[in-house]
């Protein structure tokens, strides 16, 4: 059969206008589905080049700084951060009480950044090979327009108890308020799950 | 057939051989058996005043003569209250979640009474559906002291089953509290009548194993070696209160019937660590866990901190548990095992609200399952 010309244009115009709704159907659900999923903000890892983590047997995590109204978000993110540390099997986590007091003992203020007799001081009385410090920045319920759901904004620094020098240092944010939150409500995921994500990317990009 | 003659001694051979089987098939069950089996003839028990952890009042002497009555139906005999409140209150003694040694040596020594019933009400909601949950422990009293032999832990919601239709839903608290009733006396006259503890007969649901766990290599094997438990009050991180002692009730009766494991009594590690004045700062220490050891005679100390524990305010809304524990190996000093867990009562329930959980307390004992199977890996 011969079709006429401005019958095949037609049919051809007919298609491209269905390609372009399905890349438009596409592209929508793709955005959906990453509204979906966990919010990441920016991933930044320092490393040090020179330090072969996998060689760190034992690590004592200090009690993480609280910048946030809830008085009890660094010793949950803390509690949390250690087990699941300890949990990949690769190091045996001192734990918290024999940390707690050894800070005690040496007069060690709640810091992010302690000095690095500090860090030898703490490592050799607990006799870890590593101190870990800790900021949780954001740690609640976040608000967006009428939307609401749980974040953390998490950051977490590596000390070598040797030289008290920081040999991993990197920060990670997870929850808040998604596109499917804004469509269709719930509140996002319960604050431990969100907090288990922000700790999981931490301890991941650490054993990378 | 003469005794003494060659075929005769070879017949009492083989009988004898078919008798030492039979024995030792029979004996085979017991092995397994935790070591609270003890002949419970000669029964006495105490029914301790319950133990209110709701944080509001309760019917508590309704609740105490309703287990009595029941028990009685069931041929346990009892104490009479007047002596255990003169045991009681001869020993001041104004906390009844536990049972120190010295409580259990008056009540033998002065009603031989051999055991002590302790109940610790943890929810108990009489609105619309009505909720209840408790633990409850079957704790022997001797010369000896005091030792946990069976302990439960029950949590029940009107709305749970609610079965076609809704025929099973159950509005009324009554109703509600006597099935749970029922249900610790029938539990607790298995176990007299049998002398064990039935084994779990299912292990943790998948959807309620730890978020993360680690149970060292060089930690002792649960099941394994026989071990023996301490049991600290979690630390508690939740808005609820005392979720932390909560917790640790429902571990307990989540441990007592693994075998092989025996836990030290809530009353006596109570009573050790206020005598020791031992303030867990930051957590448990390796010299802490050490005392422990010295003075209660244990192999592991169990601690953690509970985040959340909340039960569901509307329809809507589902329970949500969250905890981590810390097994620490007093003998070697070391962790010996850490977890961490949480779950919501909806975790893997897909169609028409079927396996959905709606008490923290029955989330909790789930999720205790899981950390308790974790240990035995």
């Amino acid at each position: 059969m011969i079709r006429r010309r401005s019958e095949g244009r037609k049919e051809h115009r007919g298609r491209s206008a269905r390609a372009v709704a399905l890349l438009l159907l596409g592209a929508a659900l793709a955005g959906l589905a990453g509204g979906c999923s966990t919010t990441r903000g920016l991933e930044s890892t320092y490393a040090d080049p020179e330090v072969d983590l996998s060689l760190v047997q034992t690590v004592a995590v200090l009690p993480f700084v609280n910048l946030t109204s809830d008085d009890r978000a660094g010793e949950r993110v803390r509690d949390v951060f250690s087990t699941m540390l300890q949990a990949t099997g690769a190091v045996y986590v001192v734990p918290p009480g024999e940390v707690t007091k050894a800070v005690n003992r040496l007069r060690v203020g709640k810091s992010d950044e302690p000095a690095p007799e500090d860090v030898t001081a703490i490592g050799s009385a607990v006799k870890a090979d590593v101190v870990v410090t800790g900021v949780v920045r954001e740690y609640g319920q976040v608000r967006s327009g009428n939307s609401t759901a749980n974040a953390i904004a998490v950051s977490v620094k590596l000390f070598a108890t040797e030289s008290g020098k920081v040999i991993w240092s990197g920060a990670s944010t997870a929850g808040g308020v998604t596109a499917s939150d804004r469509f269709f409500g719930g509140g996002g995921e319960p604050m431990e799950l969100v907090t288990e994500d922000a700790l999981r990317d931490l301890i991941d990009r650490i054993y990378k | 057939m003469r005794p003494g003659t060659p075929k005769g001694w070879l017949w009492r051979c083989a009988a004898g051989a078919i008798v030492a089987i039979a024995q030792v098939t029979l004996a085979l069950p017991a092995l397994g058996a935790p070591p609270a089996a003890r002949p419970f003839e000669a029964l006495r028990l105490a029914i301790l005043p319950i133990d209110n952890m709701t944080g509001r009042a309760i019917p508590a002497d309704d609740l105490v003569a309703g287990i009595a009555e029941r028990l009685s139906a069931r041929g346990i005999a009892l104490l009479e209250p007047e002596a255990l409140d003169a045991v009681l209150a001869d020993g001041r003694v104004r906390w009844v979640g536990g049972i120190s040694g010295d409580t259990a040596r008056a009540l033998w020594a002065r009603h031989r009474a051999n055991a002590a019933l302790v109940t610790s009400l943890e929810m108990f909601e009489d609105g619309s559906p009505p909720r209840i949950g408790f633990t409850a422990r079957l704790v022997g009293a001797g010369e000896d002291g005091a030792r946990v032999l069976w302990a439960t832990s029950l949590a029940m919601a009107g709305e749970e089953r609610p079965g076609l239709l809704e025929l099973r839903y159950v509005d009324d608290p009554v109703v509600l509290v006597n099935q749970a009733l029922d249900r610790l006396a029938d539990e607790l006259a298995a176990f007299v009548a049998a002398g064990t503890i039935p084994r779990a007969e299912r292990g943790s649901q998948r959807r309620f194993r730890p978020r993360a766990v680690h149970v060292s290599p060089e930690a002792p094997r649960w099941g394994e070696e026989p071990l023996r438990v301490a049991v600290l009050p979690f630390s508690n991180d939740s808005p609820r209160r005392q979720a932390g002692e909560v917790l640790s009730y429902r571990l307990i009766a989540t441990l007592v019937g693994l075998p092989g494991v025996t836990v030290v009594e809530p009353g006596e590690v109570r009573r050790v660590l206020l005598e020791t004045r031992l303030i867990q700062e930051g957590g448990l220490t390796y010299a802490q866990a050490e005392l422990l050891r010295g003075l209660l005679d244990v192999d592991l100390v169990l601690t953690g901190t509970v985040f959340d524990y909340s039960d569901p305010g509307t329809a809507d809304e589902a329970p949500m548990v969250g905890f981590t524990t810390t097994v620490i190996d007093a003998r070697r000093r070391q962790v010996a095992s850490v977890s961490f867990s949480h779950g919501t009562g909806r975790d893997g329930v897909r169609f028409f609200d079927l396996g959905e959980i709606r008490t923290a307390d029955r989330l909790a004992d789930e999720l205790l399952r899981g950390v308790a199977d974790a240990q035995r890996r």
